[in-house]
């Protein structure tokens, strides 16, 4: 809530960085001459799909309308872009993950299935919801109403569109003819993991994965059951998984600006958004794809339970060896300031950063090596309530985004955290393993943004 | 335009959010609204630095009560402290009882001129001891504030050490190596002793340290019963192991399900003395989900593929006999590697807890004894362990916290109590596949009590786990 009102009050100093255009529609048009000034094949940087920076501050000014209403700011990602929302745009607080089957056999089918798809997400992320006065009494309405009538000016919704390996083949059969246009590194979810507990798992893969998420649980369920009441016969959802998290106001530059439900602070380390090289170095598909494949990513999805109630009952030195960081401020065991560096070389046998905790783990620092498997960490929090036991069953909805998802996600979990011998002989597997595991989840390939009006996610797949 | 999508979101806000869109829009009726708005604004744009402001005072304040010795050192310190350490360590400048590895390290340097000092005097070379003593006199202005950040108690116990050492050894010209030896000394271990404590809770990162550790004549006997409890289950384990190993070479599945039982108890029992040593642990007691080919991977060895193939395949072969003459082996070399452990206080009790843990955390997704379903047998290992453990311990618990021990002795009874309905008069677990929903939860909520309460059982004896 605090955090609200510091983004009113910015607006009210005229710092607000959302642009202040009345509707939905217009809201679209600005987007789309922001979007034409972008020479096609730019290299991606933030501005093409960060938060609605589009028009700066009218805010302060009054609008020169009719009436003395003032003009609702908007806060609303733009659809169109050369990456799809929600891998680099600023995460919301609530996510709904969904992964659907599609039950078409033909290629046109799937052509017809992506255009609805493009064309629900493309509206409702402009904040189009539909108003009353354009529904037919005599037919059911469009607009299940559950958000109202009016554009929505905020919310910051985003649906992203992921593509399982099963979309491509299944049990070794050419679906839809795509199977040689396959991203090369796009896969199911491996079994083999080690830790994870996916035997008799509902929620796994899924031919397409939507990460729809907004800083409402209703406005992500409205998304969701107005793409699948637009998508009827086509589609049958496989699993669907909710999250939120919420974030720190006042956080300095490279520090976390949320915690996990383990009590740390998640974020510190995380790659740089707005760093456009990296992005491209570690995030964006390049010429390693094929045409079609480029300017998108890998996205790991991993639902992890966590046992809460056994973690709140460690020591919080053993909490801290865990994770190896500093609880209250984050920072790296045996320093003081979330932002420095840990320096793994100065203390080989983990007497101050634990050789098995997650973060050593998971990027061990050793150079190029391993600076080349780091990934961006976009991650929400989930709460199913209690298990048979009574105890929570809540936990970590990780996604991590890949510019090849076997060398990074992947290598990162076998090779690093999960091998028993790295970085030394006998070290075991990461600590944090004791305390979660994987129940679901699935790897998908996330293409490229949609960049015209008349144009829709994947077609270059499709009709390319 | 409407504000009513906004009041459905963010509820309560809407009104605040209102009176600040119209602000922003210059709108004359808002005129009410400026004061509170730019109040609003600035708080919360200067959330840091509100916070910073209060800071000096706070910081200028606490320095000066404390650093009161004299008057030049109380001005100094204020400086200094802001200086040699981080804001946010500067503005919590009252005692935190914290630690941090850079302060250790300036503290751990700042203390060889004390040992320079003392080897000076040893060779009675008074001059180079005074120079040596000026060094640590001069920089302990600059380090100081890591130890009232720490404790003010050890920094005034510092304070007073070395007021006479200065005193004798940089102002008493007539001075002799005699005088300054003794009161060197006392400085000497104070400092010593305050860093090494203060290196210890640097380690754990955000942590103090409350209650000493438990320590004297009674609490070794309570860890040498402990050590010989655990041992002579690690003698057992391997007496029922080759019990169990010849059931299964002999092919007799009915005996191979029998003597089962009693081996896994042992080994549940002593679990977190095995878990020291990892791929034993692995070899003799690892679940298929740790393999990368599951249940089918060859390198999948232990108690675990021998109940696979007792209760789901029902079928000893050439296999399990290969199986079983590893486990065999495997257990001989942990019964020899957990006779060479040295048990203390601290691991005992992290031991214990690990145990009741244990009984939780296999249960969550399915059982740990997946094929067999002896798991009571396994939970009641667990839980015979963790309780010998704690009634050795139970005394100091007891002196420290008496509402504690009497909880945890409680929730040990509660927790067996659970247990007895599983168990046939002949000792033999129920099949735990068989537990009711109702009853796998009232089980589990026990445990939980008694686990929740043996969580305080380190910090109480002030034992690091
Ligand atoms: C329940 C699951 C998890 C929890 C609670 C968790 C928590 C954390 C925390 C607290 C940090 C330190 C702060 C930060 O840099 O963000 C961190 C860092 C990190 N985590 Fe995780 N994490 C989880 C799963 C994963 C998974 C599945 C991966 C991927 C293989 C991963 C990869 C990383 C990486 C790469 C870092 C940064 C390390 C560094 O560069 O120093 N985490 N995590």
């Amino acid at each position: 809530m605090p955090e609200i009102s510091r983004r009113a009050a910015l607006k009210a100093l005229g710092l607000a960085t959302a642009s202040a255009v009345a509707g939905g529609a217009v809201a679209t048009a600005a987007f789309h001459s922001q979007e034409q000034a972008q020479a096609p094949g730019a290299s991606p940087t933030a501005p093409a799909q960060a938060t609605a920076t589009a028009v700066p501050a009218a805010t302060a000014t009054p609008q020169p309308t009719a009436t003395t209403a003032p003009a609702p700011a908007v806060e609303l990602f733009p659809f169109e872009g050369i990456h799809q929302a929600g891998v680099i745009t600023d995460p919301p607080q609530a996510v709904l993950m969904v992964a659907l089957q599609v039950l078409g056999e033909k290629p046109d089918d799937l052509v017809k299935l992506m255009q609805i798809l493009t064309a629900r997400t493309r509206e409702m992320m402009a904040g189009q919801i539909g108003v009353a006065s354009a529904e037919d009494e005599r037919f059911p309405p469009h607009n299940t109403g559950d958000l109202g009538y009016d554009p929505l000016t905020e919310g910051r919704l985003s649906i992203m569109l992921g593509l399982g390996s099963s979309l491509f083949t299944l049990d070794g059969k050419d679906r839809f003819g795509l199977a040689s246009k396959k991203p090369i590194a796009l896969k199911p979810m491996p079994r083999d993991l080690v830790g994870d507990r996916l035997a008799g798992s509902t929620m796994l893969d899924g031919d397409i994965f939507l990460q729809i998420s907004s800083d409402h649980p209703l406005v992500n369920m409205h998304a969701f059951r107005d793409i699948l009441k637009n998508t009827k016969g086509m589609v049958s959802p496989v699993w669907v998984q909710p999250g939120f998290q919420r974030y720190f106001q006042n956080t300095q530059p490279g520090e976390a600006k949320a915690r996990g439900l383990l009590g740390f602070k998640d974020g510190t380390a995380n790659l740089d958004t707005k760093d456009a090289d990296l992005m491209a170095k570690l995030v964006w598909t390049g010429s390693e794809e094929p045409t079609w494949a480029q300017g998108g990513t890998y996205v790991a999805v991993r639902i992890i339970r966590e046992q809460i109630e056994r973690w709140d009952r460690l020591n919080l030195s053993q909490q801290e060896a865990s994770i190896g960081r500093v609880k209250t401020t984050g920072a790296v065991l045996g320093n003081t300031t979330e932002t420095a560096l840990p320096s793994y070389a100065d203390d080989p046998d983990g007497k101050i950063v634990p050789l098995n905790s997650h973060i050593r783990k998971a990027n061990p620092r050793l150079g190029e090596e391993s600076d080349k498997r780091r990934m961006l960490r976009r991650g929400f929090l989930y709460d199913n309530g209690i298990d048979k036991s009574g105890l929570l069953d809540a936990g970590f909805l990780f996604q991590g985004f890949c510019r090849n998802i076997e060398e990074q996600f992947e290598f990162v979990k076998r090779n690093y955290m999960s091998n028993r011998h790295f970085p030394k002989q006998n070290t075991g597997v990461q600590d944090l393993d004791e305390y979660i595991f994987c129940i679901g989840g699935g790897y998908f390939f996330v293409p490229a943004g949609v960049k015209k009006e008349d144009r829709f996610v994947a077609d270059t797949l499709l009709l390319g | 335009m409407n504000f009513s999508v906004k009041s459905i979101a963010r509820g309560m806000l809407a009104t605040s959010l209102l009176s600040l869109a119209l602000v922003a829009c210059g709108d004359n009726t808002a005129t009410t609204a400026p004061a509170a708005t730019t109040a609003a604004a600035t708080t919360a744009a200067a959330g840091t630095s509100a916070a910073a402001t209060t800071a000096p005072a706070a910081t200028t304040a606490a320095t000066t009560t404390v650093a009161s010795t004299t008057a030049a050192a109380s001005t100094t310190a204020a400086t200094t402290t802001t200086a040699a350490t981080t804001a946010a360590e500067a503005t919590t400048a009252a005692e935190t009882g914290q630690a941090t590895t850079k302060g250790v390290q300036a503290l751990t340097d700042l203390g060889k001129n004390l040992d320079d000092t003392s080897a000076a005097l040893q060779k009675g070379d008074l001059t180079a001891a005074k120079a040596a003593y000026k060094l640590f006199d001069s920089g302990w202005i600059d380090a100081e504030g890591y130890v009232q950040q720490y404790s003010r108690k050890l920094y005034q116990a510092i304070e007073d050490a070395m007021t006479p050492v200065g005193r004798e050894l940089l102002r008493n010209a007539n001075t002799t190596v005699d005088t300054v030896t003794p009161l060197l000394k006392t400085l000497s271990d104070t400092y010593t002793d305050g860093v090494k404590k203060m290196a210890a809770v640097a380690q754990s990162g955000t942590g103090t340290s409350g209650a000493e550790a438990i320590s004297g004549p009674d609490v070794d006997a309570a860890t040498t019963k402990v050590d010989e409890y655990l041992k002579g289950e690690a003698d057992k384990l391997v007496t029922n192991t080759q019990t169990f190993v010849a059931a299964v070479k002999s092919k007799d599945l009915a005996r191979a399900k029998a003597t089962y039982q009693q081996a896994r108890y042992n080994y549940e029992g002593i679990e977190f003395l095995a878990e020291v040593f990892t791929d034993l642990d692995v070899a003799i007691d690892a679940r298929p989900d740790d393999f990368p080919q599951g249940e089918n991977d060859p390198t999948w060895t232990g108690f675990h593929p021998l109940e696979k193939a007792i209760w789901a395949d029902g079928k000893l072969d050439a296999n399990t006999d290969k199986l079983a003459d590893k486990l065999l082996a495997d257990v001989n070399t942990l019964h020899g590697q957990v006779k060479t452990l040295t048990i203390d206080p601290g691991t005992a009790i992290a031991g214990a807890a690990d145990l009741i843990e244990e009984i939780q955390s296999g249960k969550i997704t399915g059982e740990e004894e997946r094929y067999g379903h002896t798991d009571f047998n396994d939970f009641k290992a667990n839980l015979a362990s963790a309780k010998f453990v704690y009634q050795a311990y139970s005394p100091f618990v007891k002196q420290r916290d008496a509402a504690l021990d009497t909880a945890i002795t409680a929730a040990f009874a509660d927790v067996e109590k659970a247990l007895v309905p599983y168990f046939s008069a002949d000792g033999v677990a129920v099949d735990y596949s068989k537990l009711s929903d109702a009853d796998r939860k009232a089980l589990a909520q026990k445990v939980e009590a008694l686990a929740d309460s043996f969580s305080k059982v380190n910090g109480t004896l002030g034992l690091n786990a």
